[in-house]
């Protein structure tokens, strides 16, 4: 006789090639229905700030749970399994990595009691959510729009199909990242790779503000990107961004950048800083040094006197790279968000074991409620921990029984 | 207005443009405009007085970068002097000095440029 749940995942994989995109929770809550349990997906918005459940016929849609005052927020903050009441399962889901909301899985019988749930087995099927969500996301709209609170600006939308997921770990290293205000950013990108024994990354800051910027820092990031993937190296990559830059804008528009390539061999690490804050290196939570060196010009303003600067990580080492609009993020009365205040950010959450993502989320929120109403840039972080129990820490794993 | 430009024409090719206030996204283009003016007019040697200027924003940074990119294809350049704070600062996290001369003072930038 067939397992009922390889029944199950079959049911969905079999479903999910004509699949429209607002049909995918009640496919699920239907599979999970012959199972005797009941299944509700939560997306988390592009804020980071709530968990939305999806719609699926036969009930009523919750309303949006604060991540942090619920336990479904508190499954997704530690990418771990929480139990609820009446039996209740929050079962975090990601793809990959990269946290996208949570599953609810519930007894369709509310006298079982929540220890006769197969959680590995709910683990596994939120893990496949996670995949098919973020494969259904392109399909329509729906799926974006349900991560949406507000409109967002033609800028922003540009930049968000540009990005890569926001979280990407492999056995030895984490990378990971937060943008904000998330509906109008338009300056700032990011982009990684993590290939082989390499792991590369780029942060961006266009110059000025809205649609302008959101093409600088398109124009940037495919050129880095592009120049990348052919198989060049460091200062190529900013060249090839030179150019695309000079050709687009040919009054000259810059963007400010940091490209980085760490050797998760050896932990020997390239950089270049195209007129951009310099990255700082933490080690034991501690900052050890902002890294000064492989300076040249912003891109867009060729510089053929560059000199790619190295460094040694040591294991447990984090690279963070940010924008100047994290430490320039300013109250009304003009106090600055400043260095210390970030590092001491990245202390505290560090010595709490959190996630990479939940340490920037964190950061991140910081950061807007530091600003207050005053009106903000573009706000980015972007973090590379080379641990291997840092990337076990992004990865679903057992419940905390 | 938060950014006002005073021009002082030192010779036929070198003028200074001095400027007062905050340099951002908005305010920039008044020293663009006086910026035109004056390499329409011959100057290929052009010098920012930076002395009174409190803050210059990535737009002001940008600018200045565009105006190196003008005067050097007139076969010209830019010099910036004396500026101060959170200007320097600015000019110090983009690499300014890579491309443009940063001195300490008018003076030192004015004799850079009439040489």
């Amino acid at each position: 006789m067939t397992d009922p749940w390889f029944a199950a995942i079959q049911e969905i994989l079999d479903a999910a090639h004509l699949l429209r995109p607002d049909r995918l929770a009640g496919t699920i809550a239907d599979a999970a229905a012959r199972l005797g349990l009941r299944t509700r997906i939560w997306l988390v918005d592009y804020e980071q700030v709530r968990l939305h459940a999806l719609g699926q016929p036969g009930s009523e849609t919750p309303e949006p749970l604060p991540i942090g005052a619920s336990l479904a927020g508190r499954a997704f903050a530690r990418v771990a399994s929480i139990r609820g009441d009446g039996g209740r399962w929050w079962v975090p889901m990601v793809d990959g990595t990269d946290r996208l909301g949570v599953i609810e899985f519930a007894p369709d019988d509310p006298a079982r009691s929540g220890d006769d749930l197969p959680l590995a087995r709910c683990e596994l099927l939120a893990g496949l959510a996670g995949h098919l969500i973020a494969g259904l996301t392109s399909r329509g709209d729906h799926l974006h729009r349900a991560r949406r609170t507000q409109p967002i600006t033609p800028a922003a939308e540009l930049l968000w199909q540009l990005l890569p997921p926001l979280t990407a770990s492999c056995d030895q290293a984490v990378v990971s990242a937060v943008l904000q205000p998330c509906y109008e950013v338009g300056g700032d990108g990011f982009d990684y790779a993590i290939d082989g024994d390499t792991v590369q990354l780029v942060i961006l800051d266009a110059v000025g503000k809205g649609v302008a910027a959101g093409v600088a820092c398109a124009v940037a990031l495919a050129a880095v990107r592009a120049a990348r993937r052919n198989g060049r190296d460091l200062a190529d990559q900013a060249q090839a961004a030179d150019t695309a830059l000079s050709e687009q804008f040919p009054e000259g528009r810059f963007v400010t950048a940091v490209l980085a390539e760490l050797r998760l061999d050896t932990g020997a690490l390239r950089y270049l800083n195209a007129g951009h804050p310099e990255p700082l290196l933490l080690r034991s939570g501690r900052l050890v040094r902002e890294l000064p060196e492989g300076r040249r010009l912003p891109l867009g303003f060729d510089d053929p006197q560059i000199r790619v600067a190295e460094e040694s990580l040591e294991p447990g080492d984090r690279l963070l790279l940010y924008t100047d609009g994290v430490t320039e993020a300013h109250t009304r009365g003009g106090e600055r968000f400043g260095l210390e205040r970030l590092v001491d950010l990245v202390e505290q959450n560090a010595a709490a074991g959190l996630p990479a993502p939940e340490t920037l989320r964190r950061l991140a929120h910081a950061v807007v409620e530091h600003q207050g109403a005053a009106p903000g840039d573009d706000a980015t972080l972007l973090v590379l921990e080379w641990s291997a129990a840092a990337a076990r820490n992004t990865v679903p794993e057992g419940g905390q029984r | 207005m938060i950014l006002s430009v005073g021009t002082e024409q030192v010779s036929d090719a070198v003028t200074v443009l001095a400027l007062t206030g905050e340099m951002d996204r908005d305010s920039s283009d008044v020293l663009g405009e006086a910026a035109d003016v004056v390499l329409h007019g011959g100057c290929t040697q052009l010098v920012l007085d930076l002395s009174r200027l409190t803050f210059c924003d990535s737009s002001g940074l940008n600018l200045m970068f565009r105006l190196h990119r003008r005067l050097a294809a007139l076969g010209g350049a830019l010099y910036v002097a004396a500026a101060q704070g959170v200007v320097l600062r600015s000019i110090e996290v983009v690499n300014l000095s890579r491309a443009v001369g940063v001195h300490l003072t008018v003076a030192d930038a004015v004799s850079a440029a009439s040489v």
